[in-house]
Parts: C-alpha cells; sequence; structure tokens
C-alpha cells in the first residue's frame, strides 16, 4: 500500500474517531449535561412527574410545564420555566431523569420520542394532600418517609408559592425575604430542637449505661448566675423514662453536664444535626445545648431521620425521592438502645406531652414521638415559640417516620404540632394496607 | 450519490442528475425550514436564498458551452458543501455584520444566509469562470515557471503583517482587515502557505526525497523549510497577530504533507513531538493558550458554568459545554431538522458543525466527513509526480482536510479548540473566497496533470 493510501486510512481513522467521541457524548447520558445551569434543557422535551401509584404531579414542557397541585407540592416538585430555570428538589435535583431523548431508531426524519421519560418518585399524594391542608396558613413544615427505606411519602413547607406561571409572580415571590416562600423548610430550615434533643441526650446517658438515677426538679436549674428551668416543676423525678416523658429539662441539664463529656456529646449531636460549636464554649453553652437550644440546629428533614433511626432499631435510612432509588442506610445506634428510646416515645404518647394522639394507641397502633419547644427571640424583647414533634408509627411495628415543625407559634409543640400529625396519620392508616 | 459521482461525473447524464439531488435536497430542506419558522423569516430571504440551484445549473451548463475539458468533481463537493453551510445559516437565522453586512447596513446586518450564499455564489461563478477560460490553469503555470518558495514566502509575510497596520485587534488578535472582515491569515493558510510549500518541495525534490540514501541527509532540507516556515508564517501569526489557530493548522499541514510527499513516517512522528513541545511552551508562555488548554479542553467539566473573570465572556469550557449538551441532545439519529436548540455561540461560524449534527445526528456528522475525504481521494485517483503540480495536489486538499477534521474534533472536545472555521460550511467573506480558490487551483492542477499524463500516454493527443 503506497503512503497516500495510507494518508487516507489516517484520516479515515481520524473520521472514526471523530464519530466515536460524537456517538460517546450522545449515549453517555453525563448527568453535568443535565444541570440545571444548562439552558438547553429548558426547551427540550420533559417528562411527568408522578407520585408513588402513578398520580401526575407535573407534566408539560418548557413555559406550558403544569402542575395539577399548585402549592401543595412546590418545594418537593420544585419549579421549571425557561425564563426562570429549574429549582426545587425533584425539578432541580433529578433533572436527568426527567429529559426526554428521542428514541426513534428508524424513521429517521420523524422526531417522535418512543417513551415518555417519566419519573416515579416516592410521594403519596394524599399525604402529600394531606399534609399541606393540616398545615393550612401557619408557618412551618411536614414530612413524612418510611423508616426502612427513607422514602419520602410527603414534603410540605409554608409558607409556598404557586410553581405554575412562577415567571409571571417571580418578582413579588422573591421580595417576600420576611415569609421566604423559596425557602425549603424541610430541608433548609434550621431551627433550634428544643426538647427534642433529648433524644439525643438519652442516646448518650444509654451507652454509657443508664444507672437509673432519681432527680427533684424544682423547675430551676442554675449554672454560674444564669438560670435555666422547666415549664413547671417537676418534683420527684424517677429515672430516665421519666424524665424522658415527661421533658425535665432541669434532670437532663444535671446529667448531661455530670456524665457526659462534651466530645463525646457533641459528636453524637454531629450525626443528627448541624452545630455550631466554637472553642469559647462555657458550661452555660453546654447545658443550652443539651436541652436543644444554642448551639444546635435541626432540620425537619434530620428531625425525621433522628425519629427513623429509632424507629428502624439504630439503623438511619437514606432519604430518597425516587421509587427505584435505594441508598445503603448507616447503623447508629444498638439495637438494645434503640428499642428501649422507641418505648419511651411510645410512653410520651400514652402520658407525656404526645397525649393529643393517644386515639392511635386505643386503635392498637404503634406510635411514639418527642415533642419540643425552642424559644426564639424576634426584636425587642419579644419571643416566639418553634414547636416540634418528631416520631415513628405503624400498625404493629414503626412504618412511617415524621417530623413537625411550626414557626412563630405561641403554644407549645405538643398542642401546636399533634393536630397536624393526627391529620396526617389519620391519612396514612385510613390508606394503609 | 457522492460516491457514484467520484466515479462517473464524467458523464453529463451523471452530473445533470447530481446537480438535480442536490438542487431537490437544497430546496426541499430550505423549504420546510421557510414553513416551521415563517413567522420569523421574510419570504424575499427565502426566494433569494433559491438562486442558489439556477446558477448551479448554469454553471455545469457553462461548463458544456465552453467546452471544458475538465473535471467538476471538486467543484460539486464544494457546491454541496456550500448548499449545506447555506441551510444551516438559515436554520439558524442569525444576522451578522460581516463584509457584506457592513457594506449594505450600519445597523443589524444581513443574514448569515443571505452573505453565505453571495459569496459562495461569486466564488462559484468567478472559479468556474477562471476554469472555463483556462486562466486557472494559466495561473498555475505562471506560478510553477516564474515564482519561488521565497516570494510566496515574502508574499504571505507581507499579508500577515497588514492587520498591523490596517486592523484592530479583534478578541485579543490582530488578524482582522476592513471593520474586521476580512482575514489575511485565511488566505495564506489556503493558498499561499500551500504553494509555498509545493514551491519549496519542487526545488529540493532530489534532496527530499533521494533514493537509498542516508536518511541524514534530510536534515539540511528539512531545518532549512523549518526555519522558512517559521519567518514567514510562525512568527507573524504568532509574535504579530497572536492567531495561534491558523499557526497550529500551518503545523499540522505541514507534517501531514511532508509525511505524504516523502512516503517517510518519521515526520510524521517527529512533528507530533515538536508540536506537544510547542503547545507545551505556548502555554508556559501565553495565558490565553492555557486557558483554551485548560478551560477549554482538559477540565471542561469544571468549567461548563463559570463566568469568564476576563471581559464579558465565558471560559472556553462553557463554550465546550454547550457544543457536548448538543451532541448529547442529538444522541444517534439527531433531533430533525428544524428540532434543535440552537444554543451555541459563535453558531455560525466555528461551531456551525454543532447545530448540523444536533439536527442530523450521526448521519449529518458522516456527510461532512465524507465530503472532505473526497478532495484527497480525487488526489489520489491518478498518479502523483514529485513536480510542483504533485506536491500542489498534496498540500492543497489536505490543508483543507486537516482544517474541516481539526474543527470536527475541535467542537467535540477531542482536542484544544482555536476558533477555526469548517471550509465552505461556516459563515465568512474572505473565507468562502479563499476556499474557492483553493478549489480553483486544485482543479486545474489536476486538470494538468491529466493534461500531461495524456500527453505522455498518448503523444498524438487522439490524432492518430
Amino acid at each position: 500500500m503506497g503512503t497516500r493510501w495510507i494518508a487516507l486510512l489516517v484520516f479515515a481513522v481520524w473520521g472514526a474517531v471523530i464519530a466515536g467521541t460524537f456517538l460517546r457524548y450522545g449515549t453517555s447520558g453525563e448527568k453535568i449535561f443535565s444541570n440545571p445551569r444548562n439552558k438547553r434543557i429548558f426547551y427540550e422535551p420533559r417528562g411527568q412527574i408522578l407520585d408513588r401509584n402513578g398520580t401526575v404531579l407535573a407534566h408539560g414542557d418548557g413555559s406550558n410545564r403544569y402542575y395539577p397541585l399548585g402549592k401543595a407540592t412546590s418545594h418537593v416538585l420544585g419549579y421549571f420555566n425557561p425564563k426562570i430555570g429549574a429549582g426545587g428538589m425533584i425539578e432541580g435535583n433529578y433533572g436527568h431523569l426527567l429529559r426526554e431523548i428521542s428514541q426513534t431508531k428508524y424513521l429517521y426524519f420523524i422526531n417522535r420520542p418512543s417513551h415518555r421519560a417519566s419519573l416515579k418518585t416516592t410521594l403519596d399524594v394524599k399525604l402529600q394532600r394531606a399534609a399541606d391542608n393540616a398545615l393550612g396558613e401557619k408557618k412551618g413544615a411536614v414530612i413524612v418517609l418510611k423508616v426502612e427505606t427513607g422514602e419520602i411519602l410527603a414534603l410540605v413547607s409554608h409558607p409556598s408559592f404557586n410553581p405554575n406561571g412562577l415567571d409571571r409572580d417571580w418578582k413579588r415571590v422573591i421580595a417576600l425575604q420576611k415569609e421566604a416562600p423559596l425557602l425549603n423548610r424541610v430541608t433548609s430550615g434550621h431551627y433550634s430542637p428544643g426538647s427534642v434533643w433529648k433524644v439525643v441526650d438519652t442516646l448518650c446517658l444509654l451507652e454509657k449505661g443508664d444507672p437509673g438515677k432519681e432527680y427533684y426538679c424544682n423547675g430551676i436549674y442554675t449554672i454560674g448566675d444564669r438560670e435555666i428551668g422547666c415549664p413547671v416543676p417537676h418534683g420527684q423525678v424517677n429515672g430516665l423514662e421519666d424524665a424522658f416523658v415527661r421533658s425535665c429539662n432541669s434532670y437532663f441539664i444535671d446529667r448531661i453536664i455530670k456524665e457526659v463529656n462534651p466530645e463525646e456529646f457533641f459528636r453524637v449531636s454531629s450525626i443528627f444535626a448541624k452545630q455550631k460549636t466554637n472553642e469559647r464554649m462555657n458550661s452555660q453553652d453546654y447545658a443550652l445545648a443539651a436541652i436543644g437550644q444554642g448551639v444546635i440546629e435541626l432540620t425537619p428533614l434530620e428531625g425525621a431521620l433522628l425519629a427513623a433511626t429509632v424507629a428502624n432499631k439504630g439503623l438511619m435510612p437514606s432519604p430518597v425521592f425516587v421509587l427505584k432509588e435505594h441508598l445503603q442506610g448507616k447503623k447508629i445506634l444498638n439495637e438494645a438502645n434503640a428499642l428501649q428510646l422507641q418505648r419511651m416515645m411510645v410512653d410520651v404518647v400514652k402520658r407525656g406531652t404526645g397525649r393529643g394522639l393517644t386515639g392511635f394507641i386505643s386503635r392498637k397502633y404503634k406510635i411514639g414521638v418527642k415533642t419540643g419547644t425552642a424559644e426564639k427571640r424576634q426584636s425587642g424583647n419579644d419571643k416566639t415559640n418553634i414547636a416540634w414533634i418528631i416520631g415513628f408509627a405503624g400498625k404493629k411495628e414503626p412504618e412511617i417516620a415524621f417530623a413537625t415543625v411550626i414557626e412563630e407559634t405561641t403554644g407549645y409543640g405538643g398542642e401546636v404540632c399533634s393536630p397536624i400529625v393526627r391529620s396526617v396519620l389519620t391519612t396514612y392508616f385510613s390508606g394503609a394496607k | 450519490v457522492l460516491y457514484r459521482k467520484t466515479f462517473t461525473v464524467s458523464d453529463e447524464n451523471m452530473l445533470n442528475r447530481l446537480v438535480g439531488v442536490i438542487c431537490t435536497a437544497y430546496i426541499l430542506a430550505l423549504s420546510i425550514i421557510y414553513f416551521e419558522f415563517r413567522k420569523n423569516i421574510q419570504f424575499l430571504d427565502f426566494a433569494i436564498l433559491l438562486s442558489f440551484c439556477p446558477l448551479l445549473w448554469s454553471i455545469v451548463r457553462a461548463g458544456k458551452r465552453f467546452e471544458y475539458q475538465g473535471s467538476l468533481n471538486l467543484l460539486m463537493v464544494s457546491a454541496l458543501l456550500s448548499s449545506i453551510g447555506i441551510v444551516a445559516q438559515f436554520r439558524l437565522n442569525l444576522r451578522a455584520k460581516g463584509l457584506l453586512g457592513s457594506m449594505l447596513t450600519q445597523t443589524q446586518g444581513i443574514p448569515t444566509a443571505i452573505s453565505h450564499l453571495v459569496f459562495s455564489e461569486v466564488a462559484l461563478c468567478l472559479v468556474a469562470l477562471a476554469l472555463y477560460s483556462g486562466a486557472m490553469s494559466k495561473m498555475v503555470d505562471f506560478i510553477e515557471r516564474k515564482t519561488g518558495a521565497l516570494f510566496w514566502g515574502f508574499l504571505s509575510f507581507a499579508f500577515l503583517a497588514l492587520p498591523l497596520f490596517l486592523g484592530k485587534p479583534v478578541g485579543g488578535t490582530f488578524s482582522w482587515l476592513v471593520g474586521n472582515s476580512v482575514q489575511p491569515s485565511e488566505l495564506v493558510f489556503k493558498v499561499s502557505f500551500a504553494i509555498f510549500l509545493a514551491k519549496f518541495l519542487t526545488n529540493r525534490e532530489f534532496e527530499i526525497t533521494p533514493e537509498g540514501q542516508d536518511p541524514r541527509w534530510l536534515l539540511m532540507p528539512l531545518g532549512v523549510l523549518i526555519f522558512l516556515t517559521t519567518v514567514f508564517f510562525f512568527v507573524p501569526l504568532v509574535l504579530l497577530q497572536r492567531e495561534f489557530g491558523t499557526a497550529l493548522m500551518i503545523s499540522i499541514t505541514l507534517i501531514v504533507v511532508m509525511t505524504v510527499a516523502t512516503g517517510r513516517w518519521i515526520f510524521l512522528a517527529a512533528g507530533v513531538v515538536t508540536m506537544v513541545l510547542a503547545i507545551s511552551l505556548a502555554v508556559l508562555v501565553s495565558h490565553r493558550v492555557e486557558e483554551r488548554i485548560v478551560g477549554g479542553f482538559l477540565n471542561w467539566r469544571e468549567y461548563a458554568f463559570r463566568e469568564y473573570f476576563e471581559g464579558s465572556g465565558n471560559w472556553p469550557g462553557y463554550q465546550v459545554f454547550k457544543s457536548l449538551a448538543a451532541v448529547d441532545s442529538a444522541a444517534i439519529w439527531g433531533t430533525g431538522l428544524c428540532k434543535g436548540i440552537t444554543r451555541v455561540s459563535h453558531a455560525t461560524t466555528d461551531y456551525i458543525a454543532i447545530p448540523i449534527m444536533e439536527e442530523f445526528g450521526i448521519i449529518g456528522l458522516l456527510i461532512l466527513l465524507a465530503s472532505f475525504l473526497l478532495f484527497i481521494k480525487e488526489t489520489f485517483s491518478g498518479p502523483l509526480k514529485k513536480d510542483f503540480v504533485g506536491f500542489l495536489l498534496i498540500c492543497l486538499p489536505f490543508g483543507i482536510l486537516c482544517q474541516a477534521f481539526y474543527n470536527l474534533s475541535g467542537v467535540l472536545a477531542m482536542v484544544a479548540f482555536t476558533g477555526i472555521p469548517i471550509p465552505f460550511v461556516s459563515n465568512g467573506g474572505s473565507a468562502i473566497l479563499s476556499n474557492y480558490l483553493l478549489v480553483g487551483v486544485l482543479s486545474a492542477a489536476l486538470q494538468m496533470r491529466r493534461d500531461l499524463h495524456l500527453a505522455e500516454t498518448d503523444p498524438w493527443g487522439g490524432y492518430r
């Protein structure tokens, strides 16, 4: 073969490499191409978003993207609009699964995708709607997830926005800085957990081996020049379980400060929540951290995962939004401690601050919660409460975990959040098979 | 169609059929685009673009009238590529000032499809007339007899130095003239560099390719060639114009031509090593080259969404990302005509292959590759002598082939890309004229080779 034919061959091979590169990028499905900042995808066909039972939650392309449930699903589905981009949990993070690539194989000039690239989520539209209705006009968040798989069944954050035609409403929505309707409070709302953090205190004490210490609560605990107290004096507290059920601040401060090393406490805390610890912290800060104030901050999602870890016998599930997605959970607690905590949380419903949910106990369901109330300073000397409930529920064994938080309330966790949880659980048990 | 044409285009019926196929596909594509986007496209533009077909037909007819004995193969391939370019420009429906735009209007420019059409038609007519009248052959003959390599070297240097005195800087380069519309480096790379190279190789054919000689014999002529190329081409391009892309193209063409002309593969290996070293040096010395290599080639994913810190543009990686995202969208079969999303900047020039590939998928890419391969196919279809015409037949097509393949490799992020348009398809003024001039010289050279071959094999010229 002459040199010139070899040269031709070299170019032919170069051409084949070009074609190969084209095929590589054309079929690789690299996630970067589906990044919401890639403006191309706003103009491409986009698949439907479905709930776990096939109910359509979002459909249409480009500026005609429509969300039938409107505000009720705004944070979990997000938004998709050529003028403002893509954002939120599903539209913002799972765009690569929603893009429709033409699958025409033989009829070259007929551009018709052979399948709809719909995405089946883990959401349950009934629970989602129930949580949204239960939350009503209150500012706060609700999340429900399955304890074993971490599948998110409902995720609601209020105030919310209407994702339909959001481009027309965009300027007004982003101007509402105080309400922050675009903020997904479930994943990005960092709140002081208050007494909910006693779940972590209890874990620390159980791991050290609980000697069943008794304590007398006079309503006030003094550290240096600062007095930290309980809402009411609890009087005689008969051990850890009693303190947990009655949510006695003084008991937990006393034992955590005296028995648990701060490094160990913050190490366990960091498994479940973000914290703003620093080297200048003193014993007062540590005492406040023990009752979920000060440096400890928890999102509702983290609260639900904390409850799910207890309900799942110490195995923390990874939250997932897509039905086919399954992530490996992490073993956090030993099973015996987790089961003991479960019993304590059930007792909170039976005789503690979660008595508003005893109806489920009488119907033989298994339900356990921990309530919490954290103070939040507003302008001047005004204070409002952040009300919490985290917990789990199931017919015989824990099936779902949940967290509810309400901002800017004057009530306490149990009284403010219980009606919301009751409504969500009623919907869940009415549809549970 | 292209395959059959290569062997049977001398047949008049086949030529007519070929023009018919090109024109039908062209009109069909324009019509589909017009009806799809008729709200945004003026009917007058559509009507003007249709004039390409009667013009092509007239050129073929005129060849018969002038009793032109040469081959129209390369002119037909060029016309096919131009028609693809015009359709792609019409589909993009963008405006640009360019050479024609700045002459006709001072504000928003004219549609790039119209500009492309006008330059293609003018160039096609001029080259066809020059071929039919024999002027092109006479010109090649004149170049062969009356000029030398040094003349073309000095001429190229003068052309490349012109923008320093008459032009303004554009995007960090000093390579444009006449209101940033004419790029002399196009003409230098396409035509005068090839002639310089052919002349040099012709003068030293016995030194370059001695039979059975010690390869070390080559060092001297090779050193002279590299020295002259550096002085006449690399110095003005890199140091004066800061036009790295054309310098790179000249390097690639030089390596390929030296390898093919001498049949010594050592040139390819040595050339590649030298180029790698030169690029490494350029990365160390030039911040602009470093950006191209790092931001646009090696780490494009990291720079995909990053704003450029100087000026208003983005990192080269942003452009690479957008072109690859289009390929991702095209998958294998493309999105279909008019269904693509043209979101690549420089879509009418350097990145024109991307919208074509996006809408026509692998078929569109293969048509482009095959069309350009036909340029060397034609060269190799006859005997190659080691004379001026023989070397010209190597230098010219490999120049255009390297440019096309480099462009397609660049837009697919296979190599660091430095603003090289795809011949005949990308929008341009001086670039299109240079391409057609190259085709004219190449066709004339082919005709001369055929005549010479005929004279050698049949001294009676058929009159026995």
